[in-house]
Parts: C-alpha cells; sequence; structure tokens
C-alpha cells in the first residue's frame, strides 16, 4: 500500500489511489453501497479497458479497520469479495482525502436490500450447496486469517437466489466492527452495546450472524419484522435468540440442528467455523438447549416488573439508576440472590462491586458508579453499562473516535477508564481469556495516561493507543488522513500553500499522534503548553518537525518552513545582539525558501553562537560601564570651571611667565655682555 | 590610650599637599646669603626691594595655595627688575645711583610693565587653558555619548544594567 501517489491527479477521469488502483468518480454504484460510504466504479492501473472493480470511499468519518488490511489481502475466497488495494484518495468532488478499499466488483447483486424483505424459501439441498456450503467455507478462510467480518447478514451478500455461483460477503473493513450490524445479527452482549462501541468481538459472533442469516433464508423472511432493536433484545433476553428466531417454525432436522448451534446465546457453546465444517461433512454435533440462565424461584420486583433472570435484571437496573441503587444499598437484592435465586457467586460479585467501590474513595456519580459495577456483577459478559452508554471494553477506543469526530461528549469514557471499570470488567468474567490480561494491563496504564493534562497526554492519547489505525484526527489534518507520521509533513506542507491554515502546525492530536505512533519523547511536547510567544514553543516545533523531515522526508518543505518563521520569531530573544538578529532574519529567510528544516534549526538553535553573543554582551557591558565612568567624570569637571582653571590654568601661567622671564633675563644679559664687550673694544 | 594612639595615626586629609621642605631651606639660605651679602650688595637689595614691591602686592592678594599667581608675577617683575639691576651693577653700586634709576620714570613703567605682563599671564593663560580644555572635554563627552547610543542601539537597554542575562533572555 503506497499514500505517496494518493496526491498526484492525473487529468483523466479516474483518481490514483494505492498502488494498482484508480477509482472514477464519475462512475457512482450505489447498488454496492457501503455502510462506510458511496461505492463508485473503479479499475485497475494501466487497464483503460475495464473498470471492474469498485472502491468504497470511506467518507463517514469513522475510523476504518486498517490492521485487518493485511490479512484481509491474503484472502482469496470466491464467497469473501476480492479485496484488492486501498489507500488514501484525493477526491475531486470536496478536494478532500478519504480512506478508500478497492474490492473486486461482485458479478450478482445484493441478496436482499432489506433485512425484512420477504422470499420465496427454497429447497433444502439447493440452500445448502449453493448458500450454506461456501458461506461456511468464508467462515473457514476468515477463522484462519484471525479477521472477524462483523458484516454477515443478507444486506451485505451478492448472491442471485438459487444462483450455482457463490454467494460473496461484501466490505466489512469500511467501519469499525459491528457499526452497521442490526442488532438482530448481533449476540445478545453486542447487541446490547450502543452500535459504535460494540468493539472487534470474536469469531463466534461471525457465526451468529451467519446463524441469523441462515434463520432468514430457512423461513423466507425475518420473524422479528416490525420490532424496534430494544424489542429485539427484550425477545432475545426472554426467549433466546434460538426461541425468538425460530421458534415453533417448521424446519428440516439439519437446519434445526444447526441454526441450535449457531444462535446459541453461550458464545463458549455456539458452534464455530470448524464445528460448521465438521457438520458439512456429516457428523452431527448435539447442541444443548439454549436457556435464558438459571431462573429465580421468586421474582424480583423492580420498577413494577418481576426479574426471573440476572440479565433482564440487570438491562432494568441500568436503565433506573437511582431505583436501583435503593435496592442494592438496602439489601434486598442480596438477599433475593441468595434466597431466590440459590446463586453465591453472583451474590458473592454484587458484594464485591459495592465493596470496591466504597473502598477506592470514589464519590462523583456513586450512584452509577455503582450500578455500572453491579450490572457487571449480575451479567459480566454484557458491556460495561455507565451513563446512558453500553460499550465493550475493546469498543471504547471506536466510541471515543465516534465522540471526538462528532464533538461528542468524551466525559463518560474518560471516567469508565478513570474509574477502572474495565479492570473490574474484567475481573468478574467467567471465562478468562488469554487477551484480557494484556488488556487489563493496557487500560491501567490508559487510566495515568487519561489522568495526564500535559500536551499529548489525555483523552486524545487514548485514543491513539487504544486505535493502532487510527489516522490522525486534529482539526486541521482531519481532510488529509494521515495514517502515518510519514504522511504528516507533507499534509502540513500542502496545508501550508492552500494558505487556509491555523496559526501553528500544532495542537493536542498531533501531539498525540506523534508519541504514540512516532515514538516520541513527551518532553519535548512539554514546551507546547507555554504561551504562544514563548522561544520554547517555537524552538520545540523547529526541532521536532526538522526531526520528522530528517528521518522521514521530504527534502524541501518551502511552504511549511515559512509557516514555521513567525512562530520560530521569538527564539531570536535568544540572541543579545541586534545585529546578529538581523544577519539571522536574513539568513533564516533564505534557508526557509529552500525548505531545510534542520539548517533552520541549526541556526536559531546554535549553542555555540548563543554562548558567543552572551559573552559579546558581557564585554559590551563592561565597556558601557567604563564610558559611563568617563562620562561623569568629565561632566564633573566640566560643571566646576573655577576647578580645572586654577589646577591646570594656573600652574601652566606660573611656567609660561617663568618661561618668559627667563628668556628675557637671559637676552638682558647677553645684551649687557655685548656691550661691555664693545665698550672695552 | 587605644584611642590616642588610634588619632595619633589618622592623618586628616585637608586637601593641601605638604610644602616641600626645599622651599623653606631655600628661602632661609637665600635670606642668610642676602644678610651676609648685604655690606657689599646694599644698592642692589635696596634696588630689589624697591623693584619687587609689585611681586609683594601680588604674594599678600594671592589665595592660591601654590602661589602661582606670585610666581607668575614675580618671574616677570624680575625679568623688568634685571636691566636696571645690570645696569646699577655696570655703572658701579651706590646708592645715588640707585636713586638715580629710581628717579627714571621709564625704569616704573619697564617693573610695572613686566609686573603687569605677569598678571596679564596670570589672567589670560587659565581662560584659554580652560577654554580649551573644555572644548576637548565636550568634544570627547560627544563622543563618549555616542559609543553609548550604539551601544543601546546593538545591545538593548539591558547592556546598561546588570541584570542577569537569564532574566533579560526570557524562555518562557
Amino acid at each position: 500500500m503506497s499514500y505517496d501517489n494518493a496526491s498526484q491527479t492525473p487529468q483523466t477521469n479516474s483518481v490514483p489511489f494505492g498502488t494498482r488502483a484508480d477509482i472514477l468518480p464519475n462512475v457512482p454504484l450505489p447498488d454496492f453501497n457501503a455502510t462506510g460510504g458511496p461505492t463508485y466504479a473503479a479499475k485497475y492501473r494501466g487497464n483503460e479497458a475495464a473498470s471492474d472493480l469498485m472502491a468504497v470511499l470511506c467518507n463517514t468519518g469513522l475510523p476504518a479497520r486498517l490492521d485487518f488490511i493485511a490479512a484481509m489481502r491474503s484472502i482469496d475466497h470466491p464467497s469473501i469479495v476480492r479485496f484488492i488495494d486501498s489507500g488514501v484518495v484525493q477526491w475531486p468532488h470536496d478536494n478532500a482525502r478519504y480512506y478508500t478499499f478497492a474490492y473486486q466488483r461482485p458479478l450478482a447483486p445484493r441478496l436482499k436490500n432489506s433485512v425484512d424483505e420477504r422470499h420465496q424459501p427454497m429447497s433444502e439441498d439447493t440452500i445448502n450447496h449453493y448458500f450454506v456450503r461456501p458461506l461456511i467455507g468464508a467462515l473457514l478462510e476468515l477463522q484462519r486469517t484471525g479477521i472477524v467480518h462483523h458484516a454477515i447478514r443478507p444486506t451485505n451478500i451478492f448472491w442471485r437466489m438459487g444462483s450455482a455461483t457463490p454467494p460473496q460477503l461484501g466490505d466489512c473493513m469500511s467501519v469499525p466492527a459491528g457499526y452497521g450490524q442490526p442488532v438482530l445479527f448481533e449476540p445478545l452482549e453486542r447487541a446490547l452495546c450502543t452500535p459504535i462501541g460494540r468493539g472487534p468481538g470474536m469469531h463466534a459472533d461471525d457465526c451468529y450472524a451467519f446463524g441469523v442469516t441462515l434463520a432468514l433464508m430457512f423461513l423466507g423472511e425475518n420473524p422479528l419484522q416490525g420490532l424496534d432493536d430494544q424489542a429485539i433484545i427484550q425477545a432475545k433476553v426472554e426467549k433466546t435468540s434460538f426461541g425468538c428466531l425460530v421458534g415453533t417454525h417448521r424446519l428440516p432436522a439439519t437446519h434445526i440442528e444447526l441454526l441450535r448451534g449457531l444462535l446459541m446465546d453461550d458464545a463458549r457453546q455456539r458452534w464455530s467455523a470448524s464445528d460448521l465444517e465438521q457438520w458439512l461433512t456429516g457428523r452431527r454435533l448435539t447442541p444443548k438447549n439454549s436457556d435464558a440462565g438459571r431462573r429465580a424461584s421468586r421474582g424480583f420486583n423492580f420498577i413494577g416488573k418481576d426479574f426471573v433472570h440476572l440479565r433482564p435484571l440487570a438491562v432494568g437496573f441500568s436503565n433506573n439508576v437511582a431505583e436501583a441503587a435503593k435496592v442494592i444499598e438496602n439489601g434486598v437484592l442480596d438477599k433475593w440472590l441468595r434466597r431466590a435465586l440459590d446463586n453465591e457467586d453472583t451474590a458473592s460479585r454484587v458484594e464485591t462491586a459495592r465493596t470496591s467501590l466504597k473502598e477506592s474513595g470514589k464519590t462523583a456519580n456513586f450512584e452509577e458508579q455503582l450500578i455500572a459495577r453491579v450490572c457487571i456483577a449480575l451479567d459480566p459478559p454484557a458491556p460495561i453499562r455507565y451513563r446512558g452508554i453500553a460499550v465493550m471494553p475493546l469498543g471504547i477506543a471506536d466510541m471515543m473516535v465516534e465522540a471526538v469526530m462528532n464533538s461528542g461528549n468524551t466525559q463518560i469514557l474518560a471516567e469508565i477508564i478513570g474509574s477502572q471499570l474495565v479492570t473490574f470488567w474484567i475481573e468478574m468474567q467467567e471465562e478468562l481469556k488469554v487477551e484480557f490480561v494484556p488488556m487489563g494491563q493496557q487500560f491501567e496504564r490508559m487510566k495515568g495516561l487519561i489522568e495526564k493534562n500535559s500536551f499529548g497526554n489525555g483523552i486524545e492519547r487514548v485514543m491513539y493507543e487504544l486505535s493502532p489505525g487510527l489516522p490522525c484526527l486534529s482539526p486541521t489534518l482531519r481532510s488529509h488522513y494521515v495514517t502515518s507520521p510519514k504522511l504528516m509533513l507533507p499534509a502540513f506542507e500542502r496545508i501550508a500553500t492552500s494558505g487556509n491554515r491555523p496559526r501553528e502546525p500544532m495542537d493536542r492530536h498531533i501531539a498525540a499522534y506523534l508519541i504514540v505512533r512516532d515514538r516520541r519523547s513527551e518532553l519535548l511536547f512539554d514546551a507546547m503548553t507555554a504561551p504562544e510567544n514563548s522561544p520554547k514553543r517555537g524552538l520545540a516545533l523547529l526541532t521536532l518537525f526538522s526531526e520528522m523531515q530528517n528521518r522521514h522526508g521530504p527534502d524541501a518543505l518551502p511552504a511549511l518552513a515559512q509557516w514555521l518563521l513567525p512562530l520560530v520569531e521569538p527564539s531570536m530573544q535568544r540572541f543579545l545582539s541586534k545585529v546578529l538578529k538581523e544577519k539571522l532574519r536574513t539568513q533564516i529567510k533564505d534557508v526557509a525558501a529552500k525548505g531545510d528544516l534542520g539548517l533552520l534549526l541549526r541556526l536559531l538553535d546554535d549553542p555555540k553562537r548563543v554562548d558567543f553573543d552572551q559573552q559579546e554582551f558581557m564585554a559590551a557591558r563592561m565597556l558601557y560601564l567604563n564610558i559611563l565612568k568617563e562620562i561623569n567624570m568629565l561632566e564633573a569637571n566640566l560643571a566646576n570651571r573655577e576647578h580645572v582653571t586654577r589646577n591646570l590654568g594656573k600652574p601652566m601661567a606660573a611656567s609660561i611667565s617663568t618661561f618668559v622671564a627667563i628668556l628675557l633675563v637671559l637676552a638682558e644679559l647677553l645684551r649687557a655682555a655685548w656691550q661691555a664687550l664693545i665698550a672695552q673694544g | 590610650m587605644a584611642a590616642k594612639k588610634g588619632n595619633k595615626k589618622v592623618k586628616k586629609d585637608t586637601g593641601v599637599k605638604p610644602r616641600k621642605g626645599m622651599g623653606k631651606l631655600g628661602f632661609y639660605t637665600t635670606a642668610i646669603v642676602v644678610i651676609f651679602a648685604s655690606p657689599f650688595i646694599f644698592p642692589t637689595i635696596i634696588l630689589a626691594v624697591i623693584g619687587l614691591l609689585p611681586t609683594l602686592v601680588a604674594l599678600f592678594t594671592d589665595t592660591d595655595r601654590d602661589r602661582s599667581s606670585t610666581a607668575a608675577v614675580g618671574a616677570m617683575n624680575c625679568a623688568g627688575l634685571t636691566p636696571f639691576i645690570i645696569d646699577l651693577w655696570m655703572k658701579g653700586q651706590t646708592v645715588e645711583q640707585v636713586f638715580r634709576i629710581m628717579t627714571n620714570p621709564s625704569t616704573w613703567v619697564v617693573i610695572l610693565g613686566g609686573a603687569a605682563i605677569g598678571q596679564l599671564i596670570v589672567f589670560a593663560v587659565p581662560q584659554t587653558m580652560a577654554l580649551m580644555t573644555f572644548a576637548n572635554y565636550e568634544k570627547r563627552l560627544k563622543l563618549l555619548k555616542k559609543h553609548l547610543e550604539d551601544l543601546k542601539s546593538n545591545w538593548g537597554q539591558d547592556v546598561g544594567t546588570v541584570k542577569p542575562i537569564n532574566q533579560i533572555i526570557k524562555m518562557e
């Protein structure tokens, strides 16, 4: 994958992206639109004749699943749309840059345009042979590559009903995992989540979605048609997924067995792709009857309803925090758990939830914190439910991104991390998975980071730490889709050239992004908290960008250098000589025109030059002092004219007078001597 | 006792230079020579005493510590007296000769003229010297002030202060 050529837009109708694909912006393919954005025709680069590709333009602003690109590239299966390439495209319609995925265009149309669309049920053999078997192959391929598709549903499968051509699973990369998946196709725990907070999930989730898809295909209709999301969840909670989808419908025994295995609400007992492969080969597995969990001998009366199962009670608690807090605090819940439900484990978990919160000493949002913990204790696999949102631990990252993109409230998510609800969620899980250990450690680290207010930390830092494929979400860079530090300076250069630029190329997002992605020291960004006209701030920016230019290129960034010039101007205060300052100003203008940030830095931040300047200043100061002394002396003399006259003038007068007198006396003596000689002679 | 010892060591700085020992010695030597020689050069002494009256007047009116005015007037007074002393010696040292010289008005013109020239030098030279010196001072002052302005324009107002450099260069 290459991003470099994304900026080179040829003078044709196609726009290049990635390394080998061109998108045709004037040829939309609405029939293939994905959750992540509209689809356009695309073609292999250099192949002017055919446009047999489709490109999904990710313009929703949600983070694409870039971390799965390598795995997706390795898939070559007839039942999964062939991934060709991806990259950033300079979209001509709005001149913004979007991430784009290119796929081989499916030959068949979308299986259904709506999940409620009815069709004539097919024969058992036909559907097994032409639909179930190829898609089991697709699931096996996904399992092999470690990809969780999260978009298996009839509206994302391309197949002509009854056709011998295998069905194809559509795009799954353009939005966060599970974002576009209807509640119907999500297992109960994930269905309870806010769609953006479902997290990456696991292979069993794909098997569940496959099971629901098969149920709809076998039945020829959606048995839960017309129900809203809450009603679907309620139905699944009360009747189990298999019960509410299949119910009393008459289906072949093999299909019943298959659906029972795939629609198990307990993910541990749900059939995987490997089990499906065994089913294909004729080995019959015996899935357990799915149930809604242990049933209480006496209902727990809460908000006027009697609850006999834990999961619905947890849902009820999360929706009625104040009332729930009362029944927890007055011990009614504990008694019911121990006596009516006879579930000591859950009772002790709830007790742990209460005591751990009280020991932590947290008083802010106490009731919400308590209910969140108790809900986790009652229904451990369910999402964390706190202050109106329901999120899986690994869905926090996507939810944060969505909140930032839509200027939403990140405070609740920060509170979830800060109050260690994720750690508590992990502690409460009955099935301890290997991935929980690093996840717990990671969120503990995030707690430390989110509590820091310094530049480059806080919610922004956590977001980039938790989402490895996330582009920089700085308002300055958002439309440039910077997915790597290498792309940042060229993006700044383009922004600087466009003229529509902010005061400085730095904000909390950029700092956090560089700390996480480019492994930059946090200390470098401490200077960014200084006032805007601080010399340190400008120099820190220049140091950072010059190092990035040295490491990633490009060699010349004249527009960015011009952008930085007013920002580094305060650093001139380090030099005391005005002559030197003027000389440097001339030099840096010349260097900025060349776009060499390293040279610019060396000019402005040369310790030898600074030392020399300071020594010169000290010498000038001594000279100033000496001159001042002399001036004072002269002015004192000028003010005391009599003193000068007496001390200098009178001695001089005496000397002159004496000298003249001596000359006159000598002259007189000579004259007398001469007269005497003449008189004798 | 200690206080007394301390007081002995302290010399009052009056600003007056101590007179040289040679001055007094010369005066007394001259006085002795004159006393011993007076029988032989009595007329000369009479002429000198009368001729040097302006110098005596200058001596008594001179308030200067170094007696510069007396020296200047005295020197020129002596120069004015010299031709008459030579004349006295050439024509024989007698009181009559002294009387003859002293009664000649031109003698007084020369003697007093010499003293007057001496006084003129005392008046004119210091004024001229002061004018020249002050002109020189003014020129130097102007040059130094220009140097100061140059330093300020190149290094800023802080060059004239004792403020530490780290306070002048604010990095925050």
